[in-house]
């Protein structure tokens, strides 16, 4: 295991601010190392050139570090370069499964498969879906422990679903979801499946090839790289069957133009890069990469499970504190992963995280773009405190003794 | 910003909030809500005879601190004002009833959300 308190030397921005930070709103995004700002302006001191566009040497250099990045990121999550298809970020990724693959092969009167627990991004993609093709949206309920309620998935399932869109790791409850239990369910009546691994890839081994899952949606910022590149990662035989199409058109992804028609590159990393794609975010995302694979994820995840576990403890002390998400574990099966958000009895969330802030915690308040959550479950807004490799216990020991200030500030529960 | 944005002012409004009940007689109603964090007022609102100043006002409903001593103090200030006036105000005014002088870019929709759906019905009552 690491020692998260020298890892934080690793990241100018928590050096920078030491004893007057104490950031817990990783899962918004994460901070950056030195090694990742490094990259991203190396590439631009010595090597920028566009790729694929010129035989000179800068634009071979600037080629050739487009493709590696590419093969680590695909790497990382145990897929092949092919499969990999870059984005901005994970909402552009869903839109590109919806685009590229919905829209052409869903029809009136069938269903698409999403959560209660869903982020935005992974639900109002899937509303438009419905609008322009006829589907249905159904949404699979969860249980008052904050977990899928997979009965009634299994009892809804039948072969008018042709899509279940789901998050690997709720960006509000925290809930791990069983992500192959439920791709294995939807391939057997025929479903492709959709995760939404934004809040996992920062902390779980992703083994894409492996996973009863055809589109997976990530972000590098959430894992200790640059804003601004994403990627849509998807199976080989979708694209080799063009099952999943281009959604993005114009420069760079084309095999050959007449000034009616134009033929698509056969090379599935060509055809999904339309115009120029950006190479210094995608040489960050591999420098993140190779930071976290220099941690071990295995470490990495096991450095988010006690903070997570700690901080379920801690909290839990605070009788003004209601916790959400799942609380209660059965035996060796600890299925919460990235955050604890919670309610403050009295106080609203957003005068909570105020005065978190004038302690010098950041947290996140307000619905975490889950409003049909927070709607079914009547919580006009939670608190959440979220982790990366740089959180320490402490931080988690400064966030529960700065909610005392909120108990002077607002006076005692009544 | 610090916690000093939680003066007295805004704790005494929150604990003893004006208008804060539901009107019987009234011309219009309208929900206000901040997307943001799912904050949420009913906001009923009685006009003159002659459609051009505020009577009374009356709103129920939940949202933080700063969105519900805002609510309170600028309703205070509406009820007798001319619509016309009202239809105006903005960020200066709600500062103005609670004595800030200035607010976090994060925390401006809060400030609003009762000022905008007061200013909201107000243009539905207008087109009635």
């Amino acid at each position: 295991m690491f020692d998260p308190l020298t890892i934080g030397n690793d990241f100018p921005l928590i050096v920078k601010n030491r004893k007057k930070l104490v950031y817990l709103d990783s899962a918004a995004t994460s901070q950056k190392p030195k090694v990742v700002l490094d990259a991203i302006t190396a590439y631009y001191q010595s090597a920028n050139a566009n790729v694929h566009r010129g035989v000179h040497q800068l634009s071979e250099l600037s080629t050739q570090m487009w493709q590696e990045a590419r093969q680590t990121i695909a790497d990382f999550f145990g897929a092949k370069p092919e499969e990999l298809i870059i984005t901005r970020n994970t909402t552009e990724a869903i839109n590109g499964a919806a685009y590229g693959f919905a829209d052409h092969h869903l029809k009136a009167g069938d269903v698409i498969m999403a959560t209660l627990m869903e982020h935005h991004s992974n639900l109002v993609v899937w509303q438009e879906v419905c609008k322009r093709t006829g589907a249905k949206l159904e949404i699979i309920p969860i249980t008052p422990d904050g977990r899928l309620d997979l009965s009634w998935f299994k009892y809804h399932l039948d072969s008018a679903v042709k899509l279940v869109a789901v998050t690997h790791v709720s960006n509000a409850l925290g809930t791990l979801n069983d992500i192959n239990q439920i791709g294995e369910m939807a391939h057997q009546v025929g479903a492709r499946v959709l995760v939404d691994a934004a809040q996992s890839a920062p902390h779980l081994p992703i083994h894409f090839d492996h996973m009863h899952v055809d589109f997976l949606a990530v972000s590098a910022h959430k894992m200790l790289g640059p804003m601004g590149i994403g990627a849509l990662i998807v199976k080989q035989e979708l694209l080799d069957n063009n099952l999943m199409q281009p959604w993005l058109f114009g420069g760079g992804m084309i095999e050959s133009v007449t000034p009616q028609t134009a033929s698509y590159h056969p090379d599935a990393a060509e055809r999904f890069t339309a115009g120029t794609p950006d190479v210094a975010s995608g040489v960050g995302w591999q420098a993140a990469i190779e930071y976290l694979q220099g941690l071990g994820m295995k470490a990495v995840g096991e450095h988010d499970q006690m903070l997570v576990k700690y901080t379920l403890e801690v909290l839990s002390q605070n009788p003004r504190v209601k916790l959400i998400g799942p609380t209660v574990f059965a035996d060796k099966k600890f299925d919460r992963v990235g955050s604890v958000a919670f309610l403050y009895e009295g106080v609203h969330a957003h005068d909570v995280a105020q005065i978190l802030d004038s302690e010098g915690v950041a947290v996140r308040s307000g619905h975490h773009c889950t409003m049909p959550l927070h709607t079914a479950c009547g919580w006009p807004a939670t608190i959440r405190a979220s982790f990366n490799v740089y959180n320490t216990k402490t931080d988690v020991d400064v966030l529960a003794q700065s909610l005392l200030k909120v108990d002077q500030v607002f006076g005692a529960a009544k | 910003m610090s916690t000093s944005l939680y003066a007295d002012t805004i704790l005494d409004e929150l604990h003893h909030p004006q208008n804060n009940q539901p009107l019987t007689d009234f011309d219009v109603e309208f929900d206000a809500t901040n997307a943001s964090c799912g904050d949420g007022f009913k906001i009923q609102i009685k006009l003159d005879a002659s459609k051009e100043k505020i009577v009374a006002i009356g709103w129920q409903g939940q949202g933080c601190a700063i969105s519900t001593a805002a609510l309170s103090r600028i309703s205070a200030k509406a009820v007798g004002a001319n619509i016309s006036d009202v239809q105006n105000w903005g960020v200066p005014e709600l500062l103005g009833v609670l004595g800030l002088t200035q607010i976090a870019l994060g925390r401006q929709n809060c400030l609003l959300v009762g000022l905008t759906g007061i200013k909201r019905a107000l243009t539905q009552a207008s087109q009635k």
